[in-house]
């Protein structure tokens, strides 16, 4: 890696090895998914009952977000202080303490170690030694904030990071209170997806306004996200978090034909759109990338976080969670449903998401001495007020080169 | 569970038109397999189980069936694929007039190695379509590959 150096027209260009470098995916582990960062690993709801817990990912360590009988919520990791055996058999679980199947090592929703079988032996024989200290062997805790029913951890010690409310800075905590603004969250399903590309892509995916016009056939032939739709692209201080907005405005026939417009694409079944707004403003998508590895989806009625978790150079999993809230009537649920055929795998929005990824990780693995040139909306790394720009991307870039030291 | 052999019948020969209108086309035919106010849902099974009602793709009605076959056809960007479904043999209810079958599909992208996308059941409710056949009022796939190698384009 250390033979490796940015292009020199800098932020307007990406280089094709930060999508195929193994040891760079281990330096992102450690420096990024291990360090310094808030990572999303539930809604509270769906640990809602004291005893409840959940396996989830950050990175590549497995981790359990519990909440205690005190209805506290806690994120140990999985492994077993013992011998390193991750502790849970099924994703979700209900459960007074956490215990390794191997050599039964039991420990409480808070990741203390409550008891060893055959610590005192048999019959003076054997066990642990008489200055076995369990209070230094219990589950290793990460550092937890939640806001408003979403929950975040992270490795290291609290004075390492910033508060959450710092961490995401006043616009990108703006957008994310608009759509979790301390209403009760209501789920509504998981889906998953292994997506055959490098996570970064992912992320650049969601920052990209131009793409939504260009690729998205669904997207702009029913208005639902078009360049010439009032738009924004903003990020915080740092350029690591970012969200597109778009609001939608009928597509009548004197607007600039875009080239993803279809003409003849016309719903029969047009409950799908029957779209009601529902927060403040007139923005009808908002699209949130939150450092290092959370969207935030608002589109429409249907709304969601979709987590992403690197698995190789080359593959990242997305776990999808759609929400709604305790208060929605059963016309709300509805709609929410139905527009969720929008999103996940099969979406009619995003399952060309998934495929051009595919495409592009073909084509930038083979060619690690290429480099993407981002050359959209200039070299700037500022705000736009419309959706012709890659200045999100390059803000995401420079962050990244500074954390990674590149 | 028995059924007539004139049920028997015809839901076997429905299944087989929907496998083949999904896999050898014209995708048109798929709606046809339904009633005109039938539902599909693909589920997974996680979400089944959990009692959450999220459908992974929901069409209500054959308009939003015709809808999805438009927009595969015509709007959505994906590699081009082949899709093979394979049905086992169908238990049927003849009082309720249910069903249910296994169902796994296999996909093929270019020159990958083909790749199992979808496993899991049908459960079925039928509708007699006047002429001695029957179609589908409702048909729930539950899909058990909780983990989607990237896309499920075509309805299971």
């Amino acid at each position: 890696m250390s033979a490796r150096s940015w292009p020199t027209e800098g932020s307007t260009r990406v280089p094709y090895w930060v999508y195929s470098d193994p040891d760079l995916l281990a330096a992102e582990y450690e420096r990024i998914f291990e360090g310094p960062t808030w990572n999303y690993v539930a809604l509270a709801a769906e640990v809602g009952q004291p005893g409840s817990w959940k396996a989830t990912t950050i990175g590549r360590r497995g981790v359990i977000v519990t909440r205690d009988r005190d209805g506290r919520l806690h994120v140990v990791e999985n492994r077993c202080a013992h011998r390193g055996s991750q502790l849970c058999r099924s994703p979700f679980g209900s459960s007074t303490t956490l215990t390794c199947p191997y050599h039964q090592w039991s420990y409480g929703l808070d990741g203390r170690l409550l008891g060893v079988p055959l610590q005192k032996g048999i019959d003076g024989q054997g066990g642990l030694p008489e200055d076995f200290d369990p209070s230094a062997h219990g589950l290793a805790a990460l550092r937890v904030t939640e806001r408003n029913g979403v929950v975040f951890a992270g490795f290291g010690t609290a004075e390492e990071v910033e508060p959450f409310e710092d961490y995401l800075g006043p616009r990108m905590l703006h957008w994310f209170d608009r759509v979790f603004d301390g209403r009760e969250l209501r789920l509504l399903g998981d889906l998953h997806q292994r997506i055959p590309a490098n996570w970064k892509l992912m992320f650049e995916n969601i920052k990209d306004p131009v793409h939504a016009s260009t690729l998205h056939v669904f997207l702009v032939t029913f208005g639902l996200f078009r360049a010439d739709n009032p738009a924004a692209t903003e990020m915080d201080a740092t350029g690591r978090h970012s969200v597109l907005v778009n609001s939608r405005r009928p597509v009548t026939t004197d607007r600039r034909r875009l080239t993803g417009y279809d003409p003849e694409l016309r719903l029969e079944g047009a409950q799908l759109l029957d779209v009601v707004p529902e927060f403040p403003g007139d923005q009808t998508l908002v699209m949130q990338t939150l450092w290092p590895g959370l969207i935030v989806q608002q589109q429409s009625n249907t709304l969601a976080v979709r987590q992403i978790v690197p698995v190789a150079v080359d593959a990242f999993d997305l776990h999808w969670t759609f929400f709604g809230y305790a208060e929605d009537d059963v016309a709300m649920v509805r709609r929410r449903l139905l527009q969720a055929n929008l999103m996940g795998p099969s979406g009619y929005v995003s399952l060309d998401d998934g495929e051009v990824l595919d495409l592009a990780q073909a084509g930038v693995s083979a060619a690690p001495e290429g480099a993407a040139v981002l050359e959209m909306g200039g070299d700037s790394v500022s705000d736009a007020s419309h959706a012709v720009t890659e200045a999100a991307v390059r803000g995401f870039y420079a962050h990244y080169r500074t954390v990674m030291g590149l | 569970m028995t059924a007539s052999p004139s049920l028997r019948e015809a839901v076997e020969a429905l299944y087989w038109r929907y496998t083949e209108a999904i896999d050898e086309g014209p995708f048109s035919a798929w709606p046809e397999c339904f009633t005109d106010d039938g539902v599909y849902r693909l589920v997974q099974r996680a979400n089944l189980d959990r009692g959450l009602p999220l459908a992974t793709l929901w069409c209500e009605g054959r308009a939003m069936m015709r809808d999805r076959v438009y927009a595969l056809e015509h709007a959505n960007v994906f590699l081009d694929r082949r899709v093979r479904h394979v049905v086992g043999p169908a238990s049927i209810d003849e009082a309720a007039m249910t069903a249910r079958a296994n169902v796994a599909v296999y996909e093929t992208v270019g020159l990958r190695p083909t790749a199992l996308v979808a496993v899991g059941q049908y459960r079925d409710v039928l509708a007699p379509d006047g002429t001695g056949g029957v179609l589908l009022q409702e048909r729930l796939a539950v899909n058990e590959a909780e983990l989607v190698p990237n896309s499920l384009v075509f309805p299971v």
